[in-house]
């Protein structure tokens, strides 16, 4: 069953072009220019029920214009969506009741308050009973790890222990559909790997449909088998995260350590040159010809060591986002 | 409405104790207010030691105006006038207005209610406190009938204001920086600290009609003190009730325009 789906949806933000200096600013209270930006140009999609999918894109690329169309925060200017079979700019309570979104940006809880304020504050508007509100705050401390923090100022936590005291304020009225836009951002690695496996555990058990946003490709590689990338507001690949890595990865890495120093001309030939330092080299050498170049390194050159690698998802997508520029 | 109610007192509980934490500025604060509301009432006393009326007014009628409109004042100010005029745009310029759109609550009772001010309840005991002594000092005979006249059209003030804030706030959509907005809208409601007979011509078919300032406190105080105006008071509820709706569709049409702020 689909619980996300997007038609030909486009937005545009109006805004005015700013003069500097003071004459400019004078001028422009009575006379300004009006420019549009197309943040989001007709993409259609759709995700299933219990697909985790992730939403990539450079800065400015839309996504986080999309997210905020799909959970009703903005308007668009042209096209539809359906989530849950609700139009989210309708704003109906019923649908606001089934999502939710986690801006890793902003903070949703109280800054001066403990967590728990704000989660008390979360089950009222959401109306979660009782005995619910227990159950989900001890599975989430549980799982989280958070039981001793839920009593403390929101200003004294660690980013990495307010994100996930955001997550738990957003995940009490255990929604359908979840919207994560950057989650990890700022984290350090290892509270980049705790946020990264709560949400493939919460996925997993809960069935819930994750759209999920992120600069870090480590966060998308370990937790979507689906991606999205979206460059300039428009959709330039829609599809399983393997297929893209076969698709674009043509090449493999060969790291070479030499014993003795070695000139760069002699190598040329052996393929595309990345990096070169007299004794270690990096090359770029279609799979094709990996195994026989291999062998010719190995005879011809004094070599000490030799590291073939696949190309890194981040080079797929940076070559991907570079050339649709 | 229950659901809300709650809200409500746990947005009181949370600020109160967002307030405390900071003592020394919520000690000032409320002696700040405090000393404002004296030197309202100071101030009718220097004007009526060198006039015994003024507008028709004795100096026991206007003290029951300077309370009525220090009620209003601080209801307000405890309950939407700063989150309207303030804490709005400020939610608009930061993007973070983002997460009452997505929740399952009126998004104008949280814009209104988010921050209750109990500080400014705390200074509102002065109120009761002169509301104390005008009954133990200078209040004559008065209706029951009066009283709930007075409270009636205590509410049709409140409401007035609360629409009009409501289109003033809805502004700040576009242009974010309200300030502004919110002062025009505080040196509005001052004007009703006095009573409006004292304004002629022009200026009383202004307070009276186009910008009905007279209903925050002369319109209630006359009503208290036995003095009553019916077609005036038609006249109120029907421009209330247009104000309300008009209030409403600009809100919903600023929501539909929010473009939010840049992640």
């Amino acid at each position: 069953m689909i619980a996300i789906s997007v038609k030909n949806l486009s937005k545009n933000f109006e805004y005015y072009k700013k003069v500097p200096g003071l004459f400019g600013a004078f001028k422009s209270l009575f006379q300004r220019e009006k420019l549009i930006t197309e943040a989001v140009k007709s993409i259609s999609f759709s995700v299933e029920e219990g697909e985790l999918v992730g939403f990539l894109g450079p800065n400015g690329a839309g996504k986080t214009t999309t997210l905020k169309m799909l959970s009703g925060i903005l308007y668009p200017s042209e096209g539809d969506a359906k989530v849950l079979d609700y139009t989210p700019w309708q704003r109906q309570k019923e649908y606001q009741k089934q999502f939710a979104i986690v801006m890793g940006q902003k903070n949703q809880l109280w800054w001066d308050l403990p967590a728990m304020e704000s989660f008390s504050l979360n089950k009222e508007i959401y109306e979660v009973p009782n005995d619910q509100f227990k159950k989900t705050i001890d599975y989430f401390s549980n799982l989280l790890d958070i039981s001793d923090i839920l009593n403390v100022q929101v200003r004294k936590l660690s980013l990495g222990q307010r994100m996930k005291c955001e997550l738990v304020a957003a995940l009490l009225h255990n929604p359908k559909v979840l919207f994560l836009d950057e989650p990890t951002i700022g984290l350090d690695v290892v509270s980049q790997q705790k946020i990264r496996e709560f949400i493939k555990k919460y996925n997993k058990e809960r069935k819930t449909t994750i759209l999920l946003t992120s600069h870090y490709m480590e966060d998308v590689v370990q937790l979507c088998q689906r991606v999205i990338i979206i460059n300039k507001g428009g959709i330039i690949y829609d599809g399983d995260i393997q297929r893209l890595i076969d698709q674009y990865a043509t090449h493999k890495i060969v790291t070479i350590t030499f014993k003795n120093d070695i000139a760069v001309d002699q190598l040329t030939l052996l393929g595309e040159i990345v990096e070169f330092d007299k004794r270690r080299v990096v090359l770029k050498i279609p799979d094709q010809n990996v195994k026989e170049n291999a062998v010719r390194i190995l005879t011809a050159f004094p070599v000490d060591d030799i590291l073939i690698d696949e190309i890194k998802v981040e080079e797929i997508i940076r070559h991907i986002f570079q050339t649709n520029k | 409405m229950k659901k809300y109610l709650k809200i409500i007192w746990i947005f009181s509980k949370v600020n109160l104790q967002n307030q405390m934490a900071y003592r020394p500025s919520f000690f000032l604060a409320v002696l700040g207010k405090a000393t404002r509301m004296l030197i309202l009432i100071l101030l009718f006393r220097v004007i009526y030691f060198n006039t015994p009326l003024l507008a028709g007014w004795e100096y026991k009628d206007v003290f029951l105006l300077a309370i009525t409109y220090l009620t209003v004042e601080s209801t307000i100010l405890t309950t939407f006038h700063r989150n309207l005029s303030y804490y709005l745009p400020d939610l608009l310029k930061k993007g973070d207005f983002d997460f009452l759109l997505t929740k399952p609550l009126n998004p104008l009772f949280y814009s209104s209610f988010r921050i209750i001010d109990l500080m400014d309840l705390t200074s509102s005991s002065l109120v009761i406190f002169l509301w104390y002594y005008y009954f133990t000092h200078y209040a004559s005979a008065f209706s029951f009938l009066s009283f709930i006249l007075y409270l009636i059209l205590l509410g049709f003030g409140l409401i007035f204001l609360f629409s009009l804030l409501v289109i003033f706030a809805s502004s700040a959509f576009w242009t974010i920086n309200a300030t502004g907005l919110g002062r025009f809208f505080e040196d509005i409601i001052r004007t009703g600290r006095f009573p409006t007979d004292v304004f002629k011509g022009a200026f009383s078919f202004l307070f009276l009609y186009v910008f009905p300032i007279a209903t925050i406190a002369t319109v209630p105080s006359k009503a208290f003190l036995g003095t009553t105006n019916w077609p005036y008071y038609v006249y109120l509820v029907v421009f209330t009730f247009i104000l309300t709706l008009i209030s409403k569709k600009v809100w919903n049409y600023a929501l539909k325009h929010y473009s939010s702020a840049s992640s």
